[in-house]
């Protein structure tokens, strides 16, 4: 019984790392309509970023984070109206390959920078401490990263919901070329969307850093992960996605506890359940609209 | 204050619009009657600027808009609403009019509150401000496009067939929405398939067939061409007489 709790709760805290990167990619799609390819890579990008700057100032990476966020939204801001937005206008398919493209050249460029050799973001002690309840031993990395997460989704939340900015992202999502006709700049509020995106993608990245070792390919499975988070949970749909990544998380957690090979297999199996019996998702943004 | 010199469009080979030129002049009211297919709502998003014109300028206020896009041209104030209302759904009827007038109009604060107010009060939707849009009715939705195109603050109003689908008694209500809103000096392009509507309202009448115009000026002197007969009804003269 105790096991099985534990699995359960371990799963959640898995589920808040995969809530928290697939939120920055079911960002990207709900509001530029993009699917990004790249997003994985952009995890990683954002873990060597941090790598540097530790490296630089001799920070821990817990605290780099305040460097690697505003770096990451400047960089998705300028993504965006530099590369993304030209791509816009020839449908859904040009930003798909315009990702791809991004995902090869970052493989490269970050093998020809760091070498392929695997990194990891260092905290120290703080990385295996664990809170001890009776028989139940949780570490205080991943509640640090499900909290960061929860922090992040209601902080988001309220940016949506109670500001002028999200306002416009809302009308923006709903029909861009009636909100252009209101005189809004839709083309500023994607550069503006995908510097969110990518402020979440620093969090997410660096917290994925100190979690586990990283190298110039280790994107390809986030995205996965990431992917399988947003589409269990509904494509577009903001809190979708934490239910998707946590039904992930306690999936994967569940497979690892049957077997260690089971783990990934148990939530690809999950997601491959709703691929086939409930392809909208948890929360479809057709819903919320009802 | 608005004018059109030998505009053009084409999509492939499908010429839609066809060496149009027109002009209109401060707080006048024009309506534009044609076939289907005949190129209004084209026009319209021409002149909007959702979609580019192959040939041609557009010249609003004395400035050359061809080249700008959507939301510069609403801030400039051209206004418009559309045939199929396109609310955004998740939001009440005072947030979607709020949009309009924090970015169209450019207003902030309290004095967008207001103005998306009042916009909404002409429109005669006061008594539904935090209606959510999901939940409205045709003539509500219709009036809701009204209040958000009017909410942008515009000089310039382009409607699309905004009566379409209404009753008539639903329709004279919007006539005297329309009639206060030419007296505030707002100009106004009306496209209307009901053309004893358009004719109350309107202060010259357009019609144009195959992207081209057919015929310009007083409403009823224009209705009784020949040509309008023919084209626009689809009928002989002779069969009509």
């Amino acid at each position: 019984m105790i096991a099985w709790i534990d699995t359960l709760i371990q799963g959640v805290l898995l589920g808040g790392f995969f809530a928290l990167s697939g939120l920055g990619l079911s960002l990207s799609f709900g509001i530029m309509h993009i699917v990004n390819i790249a997003h994985g890579d952009f995890l990683v990008v954002a873990a060597y970023l941090c790598l540097v700057i530790c490296g630089l100032f001799g920070l821990n990476p817990l605290l780099a984070i305040i460097i690697v966020i505003p770096l990451m939204f400047l960089f998705g801001y300028a993504l965006q109206k530099t590369i993304l937005n030209k791509g816009v206008d020839g449908g859904e398919l040009s930003p798909l390959l315009i990702t791809f493209g991004l995902s090869i050249i970052l493989h490269n460029l970050l093998q020809e920078f760091f070498s392929a050799d695997a990194k990891s973001l260092d905290v120290g002690a703080f990385e295996v401490a664990s809170l001890n309840i009776g028989p139940l031993h949780i570490g205080w990395l991943p509640i640090t990263i499900l909290v960061t997460t929860l922090v992040v989704y209601y902080i988001l939340h309220q940016i949506m919901e109670s500001t002028k900015f999200g306002m416009i992202v809302r009308a923006t999502v709903d029909d861009p070329e009636i909100t252009s006709l209101m005189g809004v700049d839709t083309k500023k509020i994607n550069c503006l969307g995908m510097g969110l995106s990518m402020t979440i993608v620093g969090i997410a990245g660096t917290l994925f850093g100190i979690k586990s070792s990283f190298f110039p390919l280790a994107g390809g499975l986030q995205l996965l992960f990431a992917f399988e988070a947003v589409i269990i949970g509904g494509m577009g749909s903001i809190w979708g996605t934490l239910l998707g990544g946590m039904s992930l998380g306690i999936a994967q957690t569940i497979g690892y506890r049957i077997g260690s090979g089971w783990g990934e297999f148990a939530g690809h199996l999950v997601f491959f359940l709703f691929l086939l019996l409930k392809p909208s998702g948890l929360l479809s943004k057709e819903t919320q609209h009802a | 204050m608005l004018k059109l010199e030998n505009i053009q469009k084409s999509y492939g080979s499908l010429k839609v619009i066809h060496n149009m030129s027109c002009e209109l002049s401060q707080g006048e009211m024009l309506g534009i009657i044609g076939p289907n297919g005949a190129g209004k709502t084209t026009l319209f998003s021409a002149i909007s600027g959702q979609i580019s014109v192959d040939g041609g300028k557009i010249f609003f206020l004395g400035e050359d808009v061809t080249g700008l896009p959507a939301f510069k041209r609403c801030m400039a104030g051209i206004g418009r609403s559309f045939q199929i209302p396109r609310p955004f759904h998740g939001m009440t009827i005072f947030e979607n009019a709020r949009v309009a007038a924090n970015f169209g109009a450019g207003l902030s604060g309290k004095t967008a509150d207001k103005f998306a107010i009042q916009a909404i009060e002409l429109s005669g939707l006061a008594d539904q401000l935090n209606t959510p849009c999901s939940s409205l009715s045709l003539l509500d939705r219709k009036r809701l496009e009204l209040a958000r195109a009017l909410a942008t603050d515009p000089k310039l109003l382009l409607l699309d067939e905004i009566a379409g689908g209404l009753v008539e008694s639903e329709i004279h209500d919007l006539i005297d929405i329309l009639k206060e809103i030419g007296r505030r000096g707002i100009s106004v392009i009306w496209i209307e398939h009901i053309v004893h509507a358009l004719t109350s309202c309107v202060d010259r009448l357009l019609v144009i067939n195959f992207g081209a115009k057919i015929a310009d000026g007083d409403p009823n002197t224009v209705m009784a061409l020949p040509e309008v007969h023919e084209i626009y009804m689809g009928l002989d003269v002779e069969d009509a007489s």
